[in-house]
């Protein structure tokens, strides 16, 4: 795994300096927050990004094909994100029910002067 | 005393819970008892409960939208018809996640899906009608996004069952 980043690496660098000079040209106020974000997300991508390339090389796919994949895959970090925050809205649910009969049991208790 | 559901609170609210110790006045009992559990009780849970008939959805449009898609390198017209039919079960499972309350992550992620100018089933779909036939090495790489896709609907709704 670590090889395969190795080997990726260039490429990504390549991306992330496209990427900040994109950034600084536009919106320069924001380029410090969010190159580390943009940088994040390339990385985690780095070997499909790698594969398509190298499908692109050996004329397996075209350049717009390669492009539908990458916005392709940047759907699939929205839906991913989405089952995230619905996951963790799950939780937090959890987390609720739990503090409302934890503290009814309380009251409950203290009513009826059996606590503990 | 048979029912102390019932006579237990009547009583103490005519004379006042004790709280560490010491014995409350009623008015104040009644306040600090409506306080905590008022809010607690009037809030709805924030995301749509597991729904089988939603999660049976998504798992038959994933292995039916994998399997079209496969074909994909044949002319688009000879699957025209089971294309269309799988755009309106798309559009039907998107419609069924928006109609359920509290459930607008899950539809979110049913309008990534379907959308025809985007690039997951409904935009694949689009490109194929546009193209006509598409490369095997394109079909590939695009059926594991695509089945990714799917696979974060499918568990956000199984993840729903914990509660």
């Amino acid at each position: 795994m670590s090889s395969t980043n190795t080997a990726n690496e260039p490429m990504v660098d390549l991306m992330i300096d496209a990427f900040r000079q994109q950034l600084e040209a536009w919106l320069p106020s924001l380029s410090d927050r969010l190159v580390p974000v943009g940088k994040n997300l390339l990385k985690r991508n780095a070997a499909q990004l790698q594969t398509w390339a190298s499908l692109a090389a050996a004329g397996q796919l075209t350049k717009d094909e390669v492009a539908w994949l990458v916005r392709s895959r940047m759907d699939l970090t929205r839906l991913t994100a989405l089952e995230s925050a619905g996951l963790a809205q799950v939780e937090i649910d959890q987390f609720r029910n739990m503090l409302t009969k934890a503290t009814i049991g309380v009251l409950i208790g203290r009513l009826t002067g059996q606590d503990g | 005393m048979n029912r102390p559901f019932i006579c237990m609170p009547l009583h103490c609210f005519r004379t006042g819970p004790i709280l560490m110790g010491q014995r409350v006045n009623p008015p104040c009992f009644l306040a600090l008892a409506l306080l905590v559990l008022v809010p607690m009780a009037g809030c709805a849970p924030s995301i749509a409960s597991y729904s089988a008939r939603a999660y049976e959805q998504a798992v038959d449009l994933k292995v039916d939208t994998l399997r079209l898609i496969e074909r994909a390198e044949q002319p688009y017209e000879t699957h025209r018809s089971r294309v269309e039919s799988l755009q309106v079960r798309l559009l039907k499972a998107r419609e069924f996640a928006r109609g359920r309350a509290h459930n607008e992550m899950a539809t979110s992620q049913w309008d990534i899906m379907v959308d025809p100018d985007g690039h997951m089933a409904g935009g694949f779909l689009s490109r194929w009608a546009a193209e006509d036939s598409l490369s095997w090495a394109f079909i590939r790489e695009v059926s594991i996004q695509i089945e990714s896709g799917f696979d974060t609907i499918i568990r956000l709704e199984s993840g729903k069952k914990q509660r």
